[in-house]
């Protein structure tokens, strides 16, 4: 067992290696949103549901460090790229190329207390970009590696208004190049069951799957419940965590769904 | 982190005034810091920057001009010349490669800057346009998270589009507002 793998284990519930994850990285990409507004104080509520681990920018990680020092306190995920997409739909500043880069590296992440490190990769958007992507996360990778760090990427259909069937195809072949790259799990989007089903077989690799848009509470309960009973090793949950009007008790029920306790 | 945090320590406290000497106004008091481009470190510079209770040097990393950033100086060339921090720009509402760059440059150099412990000061620049007639906030609070995010220490922020609406944003870094005539003045309220 190496380092990457050990510290892989330190994001999952020992007992049953699966993973509660909550993303909080939106305000790096994408301008500040409800539950960003002050972050350190939706996480304190969020964190009564004890996570498994938070998603977040260096610079974050940095501002609320303190809530990664006790003992049994959730995994530190470092978001280790910045990506134009979530802001080329905003309605203040938009941006209108997609563009990436790497805005961490492996050496940053294990100072400031990481156990992972995460990049986006935007697959089919065009050849470049796709070409971009794939490069990005393979110096990631390698960066992490030469520290024992896992690298976990997050292959996503560069083109959301695509068909379902074609999303599920996206994400499966991104997921095994970046499997095969040396990604150490994977953050995907859910697109339905049977693309979920397929996936989880074809990658070796733990699969977590991402909240996406905001839904109603019960809707994010029985999505999360559906997604782990189709071989899921965990969900990396965000704008339906921190944006809930009860963080705390969402938090805590999400945490239940994965580790199946009542 | 220490020696980051010693030298932000410097220059806290609401009111706290730093003083552009880049901007060609004339410096008529002493300031808590200075920020300068490194040919003005003369005698007179060296002199007030001596001292228990001395001005601060804070060094441009970039220049901006024409609506660009460009890179001006390394951050490894700021220890060299006495320097306890930096301060880089980042354009927001400008074309997508000027913004896109910018936040470039400033992931870069924080990262380079943090290695040698200076601090690092994001002074926002906000096209003025999209603001003229409506609140600046939602188009303050990007750039500024995006910052903090990035892993600025502190902000400078202008002054036209703080006193446009209020922010729902809580900042977590020191703020400055830049007023007029070089003027750059600590407001975390």
């Amino acid at each position: 067992m190496n380092g990457s793998q050990i510290r892989l284990s330190h994001l999952m519930e020992a007992k049953d290696s699966k993973s509660y994850i909550v993303a909080a990285d939106h305000a790096f990409l994408m301008g500040p949103s409800t539950g960003t507004f002050n972050l350190a104080e939706t996480l304190d509520q969020v964190l009564l549901g004890s996570p498994d681990a938070i998603l977040l920018s260096k610079g974050r990680a940095k501002l609320i460090a303190h809530i990664f020092h006790n003992p049994g306190s959730p995994a530190l995920i470092i978001r280790a790229d910045w990506f134009s997409g979530p802001r080329l739909f905003s309605p203040h500043l938009p941006l209108s190329r997609m563009d990436k880069f790497l805005a961490c590296s492996a050496e940053e992440a294990l100072s400031l207390g990481a156990e992972a490190m995460m990049v986006y990769c935007l697959a089919s958007f065009s050849s470049e970009f796709d070409s971009l992507c794939y490069a990005q996360a393979a110096a990631a990778i390698r960066n992490c590696e030469s520290y024992g760090l896992p690298l976990i990427a997050e292959p996503l259909p560069g083109n959301p208004f695509m068909e379902d069937e074609d999303k599920n195809q996206v994400i499966i072949e991104s997921a095994r190049i970046l499997e095969n790259l040396g990604a150490a799990a994977l953050k995907v989007p859910y697109v339905n069951e049977d693309g979920l089903r397929r996936l989880v077989k074809a990658v070796k690799i733990p699969i977590w799957v991402l909240g996406g848009d905001l839904d109603s509470e019960e809707a994010v309960y029985q999505k999360a419940a559906l997604q782990m009973a189709a071989g899921a090793s965990g969900i990396v949950y965000g704008r339906n965590v921190i944006q809930a009007a009860k963080p705390a008790e969402v938090s805590r029920n999400l945490y239940n769904i994965v580790h199946e306790k009542s | 982190m220490t020696g980051i945090k010693i030298r932000l320590s410097r220059f806290s406290g609401l009111g706290t005034k730093l003083f552009d000497l880049t901007s060609g106004f004339k410096l008529d008091f002493k300031p808590a810091a200075l920020l300068l481009y490194p040919h003005q470190v003369t005698t007179a510079v060296a002199d007030i920057a001596a001292g228990r209770n001395r001005t601060l040097l804070l060094f441009r990393l970039t220049e901006w001009s024409e609506h660009q950033v460009r890179p001006l100086l390394a951050p490894a060339a700021v220890a060299p010349l006495g320097g306890d921090g930096s301060v880089v720009d980042l354009a927001a509402g400008y074309e997508d490669e000027v913004e896109i760059e910018s936040l470039r440059i400033l992931s870069d150099v924080t990262t380079q800057a943090h290695n040698q412990g200076l601090p690092v000061i994001a002074w926002i620049r906000l096209n003025e346009s999209l603001y003229l007639d409506k609140p600046a906030a939602p188009y303050l609070e990007i750039p500024l998270a995006a910052a903090e995010e990035m892993g600025v220490d502190a902000v400078i922020l202008p002054r036209s589009a703080v006193e446009k609406g209020t922010m729902q944003y809580r900042s977590a870094v020191a703020r400055f507002i830049a007023e007029d005539h070089g003027m750059i003045v600590r407001d975390d309220r």
